[in-house]
């Protein structure tokens, strides 16, 4: 009798905590502002650790290179130098272009864009990445105490990197596009100029070994008309991130096997193996 | 108490090595899950109430950590240190091969968990082709072992992190 209780008492039990840790799970997730003290004081105490083994593996990887393929840099510098030289000219050539640019966007003024300019950056140094391989994301050193918030989007130089997920007071962690959960809406442009929107997420598919991130795609529909080498931008529906920030350029195009819609995979403009400073978007509340 | 720091400070060890050290040591995006690692060294020397309350906690640490889905890795690193503690009763603990096997089969375990889970609570994994990432770590954890095994175990046995005298008696 006492042995059957136990059964018993142990499968209420073990069904008890199932249910109220799947029920955290659910609660807990991305954009959740939970208080999680014990992780605010974990992230305090480990986070200067990060940011110095972060610094010494940087240090050492670049150094590395330098000592070991002493030739082959060498032979880099002078193709960069020449580089630079073709560079410097196609700059003088783009500097009018963009005057040019400049002045046709005040004549058209009304139909601008909202764009990244009138937001507040916040530029935030890297300190740890993808604590799980299942995870794709970054912590980086700027937090509540500087701004930060969950939701902002982040950017790189050109291109969209992802967005905030957690902020503790001095860390934040930032979800990156290549993550299976982190969803952008995409836009794309057909020959017409008219939008094609589509919703871009990462996979854990590996078309490319040496990167650590899987393939990005966006489903359209059959008749949609997507070419290799169209940009993708944001397209501002959803909510999280402003309209037509950059995310990456069509690389291929195929009918996915219930032969409804397309699938096209995109390169993403960030290389996200070798990024190392972030600007994470301050998005004012709205209301 | 001495012990319960010691692996503490190990554990914090693992959260500040996966995201730093390991991701210049990862391999196409692998890494290995170095806190299933550790609670399977642990439970590899626990009873079996003792070996879930340990993969609870740790697991409940972690997703503290990483500030989301709180209760992921709890449940199922509670789950591998069970199994793992039971195992341990009937295992050649000293075999580094052995316990090679061991490591693999219950990390793979654990990650196909990991994924079961995830998509059974609803967070929006695209669960495509998830194999070889289980694979990976898997493997990369098993690897790990000849280089860390040895140590714990023998710390575990005579030093630092040897349990106090009851356990020694009282297995069950």
């Amino acid at each position: 009798m006492g042995k059957r209780f136990n059964l018993l008492g142990i499968v209420v039990v073990v069904f008890a905590v199932l249910l109220i840790t799947m029920t955290a799970i659910r609660l807990t997730g991305m954009g959740n502002d939970f208080p999680n003290p014990v992780g605010n004081a974990l992230n305090r105490i480990l986070s200067p650790i990060e940011e110095v083994i972060w610094k010494v593996g940087d240090g050492i990887k670049k150094n590395a290179r330098a000592i070991f393929r002493f030739r082959e840099v060498l032979a880099e510098n002078e193709e960069y130098r020449k580089q630079i030289e073709q560079l410097k000219s196609d700059n003088l050539k783009l500097k009018e272009q963009v005057l040019a640019a400049l002045r046709y966007e005040e004549l058209s003024k009304p139909f601008n864009n909202p764009t990244l300019d009138k937001y507040e950056k916040i530029g935030a140094t890297i300190i740890n990445r993808n604590a799980s391989a299942w995870y794709q994301t970054i912590k980086v050193n700027k937090g509540k105490n500087d701004g930060v918030k969950v939701n902002d989007p982040v950017v790189a130089n050109l291109g969209l990197v992802g967005k905030v997920v957690t902020v503790t007071a001095t860390t934040a962690d930032i979800l990156m596009i290549t993550d299976s959960e982190g969803k952008v809406g995409a836009m794309v442009r057909d020959s017409q100029g008219q939008p094609i929107f589509g919703v871009l997420s990462g996979s854990f598919e590996r078309d490319n070994r040496l990167k650590s991130w899987g393939t990005l795609e966006i489903t359209f529909l059959q008749e949609d008309e997507v070419n290799i080498g169209d940009l993708v931008f944001t397209s501002g529906l959803g909510g999280v991130y402003p309209k037509g920030i950059p995310i990456g350029v069509v690389a291929s195009v195929k009918i996915d096997s219930s032969g409804i819609q397309k699938v096209a995979t995109v390169d993403p403009i960030v290389n996200f193996d070798t990024l190392e400073e972030v600007n994470i978007i301050s998005v004012p509340e709205e209301g | 108490m001495k012990r319960n720091i010691v692996l503490f400070i190990l554990l914090c060890l693992c959260l500040v090595f996966q995201g730093t050290l390991f991701q210049y040591l990862s391999i196409g995006g692998i890494k290995p899950d170095l806190v299933m690692l550790l609670v399977i060294y642990i439970a590899l020397h626990q009873k079996p109430l003792a070996g879930l309350i340990y993969g609870f906690a740790y697991g409940l640490i972690i997703d503290m950590y990483m500030g989301r889905y709180i209760g992921l890795h709890a449940i199922i690193l509670a789950v591998v240190a069970l199994l793992v503690s039971y195992i341990q009763q009937k295992w050649y603990r000293e075999n580094v091969i052995l316990t090679m096997m061991l490591v693999f089969f219950l990390t793979f375990l654990g990650q196909l968990l990991l994924v079961v889970m995830a998509v059974t609570s609803g967070l929006q994994w695209s669960a495509r082709n998830p194999f070889d990432t289980m694979m990976g770590i898997s493997f990369y954890n098993c690897l790990l072992v000849p280089f860390t095994y040895p140590l714990i175990h023998r710390s575990f046995t005579k030093g630092i992190l040897k349990a106090s005298r009851e356990y020694e008696q009282q297995q069950w």
